[in-house]
């Protein structure tokens, strides 16, 4: 699925937040959305989502514009993990997960067996499985993240749109959720503060500044030391380490 | 069972030939169809028992037994009018008015939290009950005091006027639990005070013992028609909050990843809102406002049964039933034959559990 964004606005009254982005994710690609805090890629994420309507401009998922969608409809072409979601609920894992499949259901039946069998195959996918009956509350920040993602695999959307889902991980999930992000043939556009985990597994980046998009290629055009001094505010030296990969330094705050 | 990969692949239908148990997130399925039929088994002999207990001048099961086989045709002796009709016009329907209000109660203050996202969210400390009373009063005092649907549609607007100047007053500052309630109950309070004045100033006669009722709750002026009333609404109600509870289940995480599951969060939340203030209007109007039944069923039944909506509401409403039925009994026997309020009794349990909610969450 392709989405795209087109001369894309959005602000609360007073501050305009996300300016005149222009934006197509092709169906299938990776991209990863990089800037400073208050740059924007949250919010851009959510207009992405449908989640707020863009104040002028159109989100369009393979060409067809989105306004008007009803969230049924809209959840059943992409899936949204915010960054931080929690809860005081006492749901299990497993019971998280099964959020997932609210757009396929009925208000009349609870869930199917095939609603169990995909939400056991997310778990599975995610290292969850020996989890599904673990209470909210007693899983690590890291786990949480997982069952939210898996919630979002369970959804089954073309659309995977993921707002710093590497927080919270260590290394290895880090790893494997991003190998997982680049691998699916799904389409996602994620919002990452590692440069480098972004550089290694996106297949093109996009920079934002202030709600603006100042650079949109892959990683080697974007993360140019010029712009990471201009955007981040950092010195940094981008090279290619032994195994032939971008890799960021950081030398220090700019001076 | 079908290949876990192609369940998860958006392009690939999901077959799943698996029948039985399924791996995976289950749930405790049997154990809360238990709990669901142990609850109807308790609540059934409770409506029963509840006619019997301290009804005292000289009533046994075989009065009883008399006065309910007569209506329905049973060939047996009739009773004396006098012992009838304290059978069958006062007793019978408030055991069945307290089983009502309880479950319409405890339903509502469930969906309120999830609506809410707030534990302490309950129709009485969000001052919509107190909304609703005063709304019943102005009724009763402009003089259509016999109409049960007429205090009913007075209690059930001022429930939304209360509603309305809640939200009103939380406007974009969030709900969180310490701000909601403290204003919940200040517009309580607001209307409290209405109400007794409204009460005050008619200066009848029996005027306090009013106030006792609007303000407390009591279910002693009981009758059918108000039993009437309540259960169309209790099933009205129940049933379309019921067909939300994925939707409420959805909320648990937020607006936001509500919506982004699908859920049409504005949508789910004005017919939360409108439902729950019109089934406590209608519990209002019959019995008064009674406080608290919202905030200790559900999370009693959250205990037993998790936190699902679809297994909750109808669990929370049979417990909320059973719970105020002998709530209601207790209010009749402590002080016989004086009676006391049974709000009062609910608010004596309520308020440690309120503020054993409030310590775990780490705002007292």
């Amino acid at each position: 699925m392709r989405i795209e964004a087109r001369h894309l606005s959005w602000g609360v009254p007073g501050r305009t937040i996300v300016r005149e982005v222009d934006l197509t994710v092709e169906s299938g690609e990776t991209v990863g959305l990089v800037g400073p805090n208050g740059s924007g890629k949250s919010s851009l994420l959510r207009c992405l989502a449908g989640l707020r309507a863009p104040t002028s401009g159109e989100v369009r998922y393979d060409g067809v514009d989105i306004t008007g969608w009803s969230a049924r409809t809209r959840a059943r072409h992409v899936a949204f993990v915010e960054q931080t979601a929690d809860t005081d609920s006492d749901l299990t894992v497993g019971e998280v997960v099964m959020l997932g499949r609210t757009a396929h259901g009925s208000p009349w039946r609870g869930p199917t067996a095939a609603d169990r069998a995909i939400a056991a195959a997310a778990l599975d996918r995610l290292d969850l499985a020996g989890l599904a009956d673990r209470p909210w509350k007693q899983l690590s920040g890291g786990e949480r993240q997982r069952a939210h993602l898996a919630r979002a695999l369970a959804q089954r959307t073309w659309g995977l749109l993921l707002d710093e889902p590497t927080n919270h991980l260590d290394v290895r999930h880090q790893l494997e959720l991003m190998e997982l992000a680049a691998a699916t043939p799904r389409t996602v556009v994620v919002a990452l503060h590692d440069l480098a985990m972004a550089a290694r597994y996106c297949d093109r980046l996009v920079l934002l500044q202030r709600g603006r998009v100042v650079a949109d290629g892959p990683a080697e055009r974007v993360l140019t030391p010029a712009l990471l001094r201009e955007v981040f505010e950092v010195d940094a030296d981008v090279d290619r380490d032994s195994a032939g990969r971008l890799a960021v330094a950081y030398r220090g705050p700019a001076r | 069972m079908a290949d876990p990969a192609a369940l998860l692949d958006p392009a690939v239908e999901p077959v799943v030939t698996a029948t039985g148990p399924t791996a995976g997130p289950s749930g405790a399925g049997g154990r809360r169809l238990v709990v669901v039929v142990l609850g109807l088994l308790v609540l059934a002999v409770s409506l029963v028992a509840a006619v019997r207990v301290g009804i005292g001048g000289g009533i046994g099961w075989a009065e009883i037994g008399r006065s309910v086989g007569t209506r329905f045709g049973l060939p047996v002796p009739p009773l004396p009018r006098l012992t009838d009709s304290l059978i069958w016009d006062l007793r019978v329907p408030r055991v069945l008015l307290a089983a009502l209000v309880g479950a319409a109660l405890a339903v509502c203050g469930a969906a309120l939290q999830s609506v809410t996202r707030n534990a302490l969210a309950d129709p009485y400390l969000l001052g919509v009950s107190s909304g609703a009373s005063t709304g019943a009063v102005v009724v009763v005092v402009v003089g259509f005091a016999g109409s049960q649907l007429g205090m009913t549609g007075g209690a059930f607007l001022g429930a939304l006027v209360s509603f309305a100047l809640l939200m009103l007053l939380l406007r974009r500052r969030g709900l969180d639990s310490v701000r909601i309630v403290l204003t919940g109950v200040v517009v309580g309070q607001l209307f409290t005070a209405l109400t007794s004045l409204i009460l005050m100033a008619t200066g009848d006669a029996d005027s306090t013992r009013a106030l006792t009722h609007w303000l407390l709750g009591s279910l002693a002026p009981a009758r059918w028609q108000s039993v009437v009333v309540c259960a169309v609404a209790c099933a009205v109600g129940l049933l379309l909050i019921w067909l939300c509870s994925s939707a409420l289940d959805g909320l648990a995480f937020g607006a936001d990843t509500a919506a982004s599951l699908g859920v049409d969060v504005r949508a789910v939340r004005v017919v939360v809102l409108v439902t729950t203030s019109l089934m406590t209007a209608v519990a209002v109007a019959a019995v008064g406002a009674i406080g608290f039944v919202g905030l200790i069923v559900p999370h009693g039944v959250r205990f037993l049964v998790g936190p699902l909506h679809r297994v909750l509401l109808p669990v929370s409403a049979v417990v909320g039933a059973v719970f105020l039925v002998w709530t209601d009994a207790l209010a009749r026997m402590a002080f016989a034959p004086l009676e006391v309020p049974v709000g009062v009794f609910t608010a004596l349990l309520g308020v440690p559990l309120f503020l054993v909610i409030l310590r775990r969450r780490g705002e007292l």
